[in-house]
C-alpha cells in the first residue's frame, strides 16, 4: 500500500487526524503565504498607484508647465503694453494740455495731473522744458512803448473832433 | 455825458492803455509810423463809441479796435506789409563781427535782433496771439474775444507761434554747437 503523507499506520480512518491536524497547519500556512502575498500585493499597489498618480501629475504639470510658461509670458507682456498705452495715453494728453497747463488755463485738478505726469515722465518734461523755453522767449520779445508825442497828438484830435465832428481816417 | 465830462472819463478809462495799444500795433504792423497811425485812428474810434463801452475792461476793448484798426491798414496795404519776405540781409544770423564789441553783449543784442526777425516773419494773426498772450498776459478767452475767433483757434495759433519759437531755439542751440 502506497504510503501518502498522510496515511498513518494505525487503521483509524486517517481523515480524522488528518483533518484535526494538518488542516489547521495547512490553513494557517496558506492564510500565512496569503496574507503575505496579500499584503505585497496590496503595498505593490498602493506603490503603484503612488506613482501612478506621481507619473500623472508629472504628466499633467509637463503638460501645463509650457502653457503655464507661455500664459505668464502673455500676462507679462499684456501688463507691459497696457503699462505702456497707459503711459502713452497719459503722455498724449499731457502733451495736449501742455500749452493750457504753462498759460494757467487748466482747471487745478487737471493741472495737477499733468504736475504729476511730469514728475515721473522724462521725456514729456523734456517737452515742457522747451514749451517753457519758448514761452520764456516770447515773454522776452521787445515791448514797445508808445512815443509821448502820440498821447499829445491824440488829445489834441480828440479836442478838435467836438468842433470839426467826422473823424479822418487813415483806412479811408 | 457832456463833452468835457465824456473826455476825462475816457482819459481815465482808455488812455491810460495807450502803451499797451501802441505795443499792439507796432508788433501787427511791424511798422513805428504805421503803429502810430493806428492807434490814433483807433482811439479816435474808441472816443466816438465810447457812450456804448459800458464794460469794465477798457484795455480790451481798445485792443480790439485796435487790432481791427491795424488789420484794415494791413488789408490796405497787402500784400507789402502782411508778411514780410525772408531777407538774408535782413533776418540772417550770419554777419562780420566786429572785434570790439565784447561777445556775449553782441550776442544777446544779435539774438534780440534775430528773435524779433523771427516773430515779424509769423502771420500776423499768430503775431497777434503771442503778443496779446505773453505781453498783455490776456487769457484765451480774452484774446479769442479781441480776435473774434474761437478759443480752440486762439490755442492752435499760440502753439504753431510757439513751435516756431521752439525752431529759434532749436536754431540757436545748433549754431552754439557748430561754433
Amino acid at each position: 500500500m502506497m504510503m501518502g503523507p498522510f496515511a498513518t499506520e494505525t487503521n483509524q480512518p486517517a481523515t480524522l487526524q488528518f483533518d484535526s491536524f494538518a488542516s489547521v497547519a495547512i490553513s494557517r500556512e496558506i492564510g500565512r503565504v496569503l496574507s503575505h502575498n496579500f499584503s505585497l500585493a496590496a503595498s505593490h499597489m498602493v506603490l503603484f498607484q503612488q506613482l501612478k498618480a506621481q507619473h500623472a501629475v508629472d504628466a499633467a504639470l509637463s503638460r501645463l508647465l509650457p502653457n503655464l510658461t507661455r500664459w505668464l509670458n502673455s500676462m507679462r507682456q499684456r501688463t507691459r503694453r497696457s503699462l505702456k498705452n497707459f503711459a502713452l495715453k497719459h503722455c498724449e494728453e499731457t502733451r495736449r494740455s501742455l500749452d493750457a497747463f504753462l498759460d494757467n488755463e487748466l482747471d487745478p485738478l487737471k493741472a495737477l495731473e499733468i504736475e504729476r505726469h511730469l514728475q515721473v515722465c522724462a521725456v514729456c518734461a523734456q517737452t515742457y522744458e522747451t514749451q517753457r523755453a519758448a514761452g520764456k522767449l516770447a515773454k522776452a520779445l521787445p515791448r514797445y512803448q508808445a512815443p509821448a508825442v502820440l498821447r499829445e497828438r491824440i488829445l489834441l484830435a480828440l479836442r478838435a473832433s467836438e468842433e470839426s465832428g467826422p473823424l479822418p481816417s487813415i483806412s479811408s | 455825458m457832456s463833452y468835457s465830462n465824456k473826455l476825462s472819463r475816457f482819459e481815465q478809462l482808455i488812455l491810460p492803455h495807450l502803451d499797451a495799444a501802441y505795443n499792439l500795433a507796432r508788433w501787427l504792423t511791424n511798422h513805428d509810423q504805421d503803429a502810430q497811425d493806428v492807434v490814433q485812428e483807433a482811439s479816435l474810434r474808441a472816443f466816438r463809441a465810447f457812450d456804448t463801452f459800458y464794460g469794465e475792461n477798457g484795455r480790451a476793448w481798445l485792443l480790439t479796435i485796435v487790432r481791427n484798426t491795424a488789420y484794415n491798414l494791413l488789408q490796405k496795404n497787402k500784400p507789402s506789409r502782411l508778411a514780410t519776405p525772408f531777407d538774408e540781409e535782413l533776418h540772417g544770423s550770419s554777419g562780420p563781427v566786429e572785434s570790439a564789441t565784447p561777445m556775449t553783449l553782441l550776442r544777446g543784442a544779435e539774438e534780440e535782433r534775430n528773435l524779433r526777425a523771427a516773430v515779424e516773419e509769423l502771420p500776423v494773426e499768430f503775431r497777434e496771439a503771442l503778443i496779446l498772450r505773453h505781453q498783455d498776459g490776456l487769457s484765451y478767452r480774452e484774446i479769442a474775444l479781441i480776435a473774434g475767433v474761437p478759443t480752440g483757434t486762439v490755442m492752435s495759433r499760440l502753439a504753431r507761434a510757439r513751435a516756431r519759437l521752439k525752431e529759434f531755439l532749436a536754431r540757436g542751440i545748433r549754431e552754439e554747437e557748430a561754433s
